[in-house]
């Protein structure tokens, strides 16, 4: 039997792509954590509709998921640099064209890509949240953004992170494009190996079991994080005092006047005859 | 003279729901708002708060005059820091327990230190009953419960007016007992309320004055015992014939 497969070459080559681990890891992490606050405010735009910013954003979010990631990178290798070359010339802004690293082009393209399908399921989800949660919160006085930090959105991240979550795990193979513009991530660190044992279809194995065991791994995680988030179905545990003591001899009752004993109302049970025998 | 409010108005494309109402508690009183849906009782209550915007009238506290019309952000603010609201469907936080219910708008509106904000909700979790509750969330209570903790919410705030919206309408029998025993104990230590509700019976107990309200505007007002046993108007016994016929036979 000639040697025209060795699986040997697909455990030897797993550290040589791993060594690309660290930067594919950027590339995702950053991107999203970038690409999720764009796409909050996306998202805040879509609902509130401010004019001019609306169209704007309706524009940026159809071409950004109507457009290949590999173009977008492109564009972004391409396009930064110009853009830069135009602001050294008309504002003296002095910026090196060499000195820019390819990480940014990624980073860049690949935030855009997050912020645009992310938009779209904080949308959904913000407006999912019932309209009485963020009614509770002003009338006591809370401002919005109060309401919208520690009420809706917490309320909305519950539903949305199923959905981010599989736009994350999407991400994480796209991410696979970065060798386009010479930076060495997961999958460049394991082309440059197969370039010098010309084992190309071991590495690949190896490349796609890499990505197969990160995403299954991400997949779980956004799962764990789902049951963290849903707070209100985990198991109550009560381990102090079955009844209430005042934390000091003074209290102070609804109407605002001190009194060195608690004014409680004694617990009530239900009393569904409660109207009738108090009528008389 | 707590709260009053003058010539309110609001009105939802060609629908004028509020057409000059004008509505006085003084301090420590219960008023009891009765009438029909969509006779605007509700929209009197959201507009109080500002959860709706009124189109024009006044609302004072305690001698400060808003005219609704040009409300600043702050003044809204403030108007909504001196009442409270509570709702038909309870509205409590999903996320949060029974006591983070309670915390949030006094640490985060009120800006007390979180000591003293844990303290002062256990306190009314207990005098609503509902201390052994302090750590459960909004699904795990039933109907009754839930809003024993949407009245602590709004009751730890010691607001200047409770504001509320038929808070016994989406309860069972079982449940609209407890939650009425526990308005009771709110009026008698003497919290001003404003209650919107269809309990006749309850009504006419606690209240100190009753406002009977038909397409936007007052019909008329009085005394629970001048409204509820001797009304002027037609539409006013035309209206409680209807909700409560036991107390006519």
């Amino acid at each position: 039997m000639p040697d025209i497969f060795d699986a040997s070459y697909i455990w030897s080559d797993i550290p040589a792509i791993l060594s690309g681990l660290p930067v594919t890891m950027e590339i995702v992490i950053v991107s999203t954590i970038f690409g999720w606050i764009f796409g909050l405010v996306l998202a805040l735009v879509k609902m509130y509709r401010p004019p001019v910013l609306y169209q704007l954003c309706g524009i940026f979010v159809s071409f950004t998921r109507g457009t290949p990631e590999l173009v977008q990178l492109f564009l972004a290798f391409y396009g930064i640099p110009v853009i830069l070359q135009y602001t050294n010339y008309y504002w003296g802004t002095g910026i090196s064209i060499n000195g820019i690293p390819k990480m940014l082009f990624v980073l860049v393209a690949f935030t855009n890509i997050t912020a645009a399908y992310s938009a779209e399921s904080f949308r959904a989800t913000l407006q999912g949240v019932d309209k009485g949660q963020m009614e509770a919160a002003l009338s006591t006085g809370l401002s919005k953004f109060t309401a919208y930090r520690k009420i809706v959105i917490p309320q909305a991240l519950v539903v949305a992170i199923p959905s981010l979550g599989s736009q994350f795990v999407s991400m994480l193979k796209g991410t696979s494009l970065a060798f386009v513009v010479s930076v060495v991530d997961m999958t460049s660190a394991g082309q440059l190996a197969a370039s010098r044992t010309y084992r190309f279809l071991e590495m690949y194995i190896a490349l796609a079991l890499c990505y197969w065991i990160l995403s299954g791994a991400f997949s779980a995680l956004f799962r764990w994080i789902e049951q963290r988030l849903k707070r209100n179905e985990r198991t109550i545990t009560d381990s102090d005092a079955p009844e209430w003591e005042p934390a000091q001899a003074t209290t102070t009752d609804i109407a605002g006047n001190s009194s060195t004993v608690a004014v409680g109302i004694a617990p009530v049970a239900a009393t569904p005859a409660f109207a009738k025998a108090t009528l008389g | 003279m707590v709260v009053r409010i003058s010539d309110l108005r609001k009105r939802f494309d060609k629908n004028e729901v509020l057409r000059g109402v004008s509505i006085e508690v003084p301090d420590g009183k219960v008023i009891g708002l009765i009438g029909s849906s969509g006779a605007g009782k509700s929209t009197l209550l959201r507009c109080t708060n500002f959860l709706e915007s009124p189109d024009s009238g006044t609302l004072e506290f305690d001698g400060n005059v808003v005219d609704t019309t040009h409300a600043s952000k702050q003044q809204v603010q403030e108007l909504r820091r001196q009442t409270a609201m509570v709702f038909q469907n309870f509205n409590l936080y999903k996320l949060s327990t029974a006591t983070e219910n309670i915390e949030l708008a006094l640490t985060h509106a009120k800006h007390y230190a979180p000591k003293k904000a844990h303290e002062a909700s256990l306190e009314f979790l207990n005098k609503v009953g509902l201390y052994s509750k302090r750590n459960s969330f909004p699904d795990q209570l039933s109907g009754g419960q839930q809003q024993r903790v949407a009245l602590a919410r709004a009751a730890v705030l010691r607001p200047k007016l409770m504001l509320l919206d038929e808070p016994t309408s989406a309860l069972d029998p079982e449940n609209i007992g407890e939650v009425l025993k526990v308005i009771k104990n709110l009026a008698d230590e003497g919290q001003s309320m404003l209650i919107a509700s269809h309990e006749m019976n309850f009504l006419r107990r606690i209240c100190d004055h009753v406002v009977f309200m038909d397409q936007g505007v007052v019909k008329e007002e009085g005394s629970a015992d001048q409204i509820f046993n001797h009304p002027k108007e037609d539409r006013t016994r035309q209206f409680l014939s209807g909700v409560t016929p036991q107390e006519e036979a």
